[in-house]
């Protein structure tokens, strides 16, 4: 099924949510793992993000111009003797769409739940 | 994650699936993707606290996340295929107009030894004969078709090689001019012919 443009699906929305998370925390930008550890707190999932399905919605986001990334220096990696880190950061459309999602979401939950609508 | 500690078995089995499934992609994709689940897998472990679980956990979020890697390359693998694709087709393009060009020499001079042979015929049979008339039909019927042909083949040529079409038109509507060479008309309207074509390809390529 084709999605409007600019709207996000839950795990997108994660995503941001725990990005900018981050940011707040003083992680200007973050890793995939990072993402996936912030996500499983968040929501209190028992799982990781599977792999597959994190680093495919982490592209679909990057190529929407809703996160942007960069790779860490080389040098840094090898220094520690481990894999170069892929980071990703919220644009400001990211912050938009995630804002949009949040207020579109808002009326459902209130329908669902009502009286028992937490921000 | 301890540096000693020997890495479970499902990290083996997820590198092993990333390089499969990412195989025969092209290079920077294929390193991106392969780069960036060994940091995660490198991070997962070394992030974990106790033995406990981490293989459990790997196990998990490769196995639920395989579809997603399927769909991921299947895109992947479609964008890549288009773009081969157009290459191909632009080098069958270049071949087809290569084929042409070559065709249409190598028709010009057989038509052009024909025609002088037929001359020759002709001359010889004047020679011999004062009452002899030439029948040119035969060589109307022959190059009739063939010019008709270059003319109709220049125009449909015109939009993917203005030059080529134009030089085709022309050529055909000079043979009309040389074939009628007695009548002013066929010539004018030859050059005319030529001048629109080379003026229509022009217009098609600014996209007028």
């Amino acid at each position: 099924m084709r999605r409007k443009p600019g709207s996000l699906v839950p795990l997108e929305a994660s995503i941001i949510g725990a990005a900018l998370e981050l940011r707040r925390l003083g992680q200007d930008a973050a890793h995939g793992f990072l993402l996936a550890k912030e996500i499983q707190a968040r929501t209190g999932a028992r799982l990781l993000t599977a792999y597959g399905s994190l680093y495919k919605a982490l592209e679909r986001l990057e190529r929407a111009g809703l996160l942007e990334s960069f790779w860490e220096d080389p040098l840094i990696a090898a220094e520690e003797g481990r894999p170069r880190r892929r980071f990703y950061r919220v644009t400001l459309a990211g912050e938009r769409a995630l804002a949009k999602h949040g207020a579109e979401r808002l009326p459902m939950q209130r329908s669902m739940r009502p009286g028992r609508v937490t921000l | 994650m301890s540096r000693a500690r020997r890495p479970p078995l499902a990290m083996g089995l997820v590198h092993g699936w990333v390089r499969l499934y990412t195989a025969g992609l092209p290079a920077e994709l294929r390193d991106a993707r392969r780069e960036e689940v060994a940091a995660d897998l490198w991070d997962q472990a070394s992030d974990w606290r106790g033995v406990e679980g981490l293989g459990a956990s790997i196990w998990a979020r490769w196995l639920l996340g395989i579809p997603d890697d399927v769909t991921w390359r299947w895109a992947h693998s479609r964008t890549g295929h288009a773009r081969r694709k157009e290459g191909a087709m632009a080098l069958a393009r270049d071949h087809r107009t290569m084929t042409i060009v070559v065709a249409a020499v190598a028709g010009a001079f057989i038509l052009g030894l024909i025609a002088l042979q037929v001359v020759s015929e002709i001359e010889y049979r004047r020679q011999v004969d004062f009452a002899f008339t030439p029948d040119w039909r035969p060589l109307f019927a022959v190059m009739g078709p063939v010019i008709v042909g270059a003319i109709v083949a220049g125009f449909r040529f015109m939009r993917r090689a203005p030059a080529l079409g134009a030089i085709l038109v022309a050529a055909g509507s000079i043979a009309v001019g040389i074939m009628f060479y007695w009548m002013s008309v066929p010539l004018l309207l030859a050059l005319g012919l030529s001048w629109y074509a080379f003026r229509r390809a022009r217009r098609m390529q600014a996209g007028r």
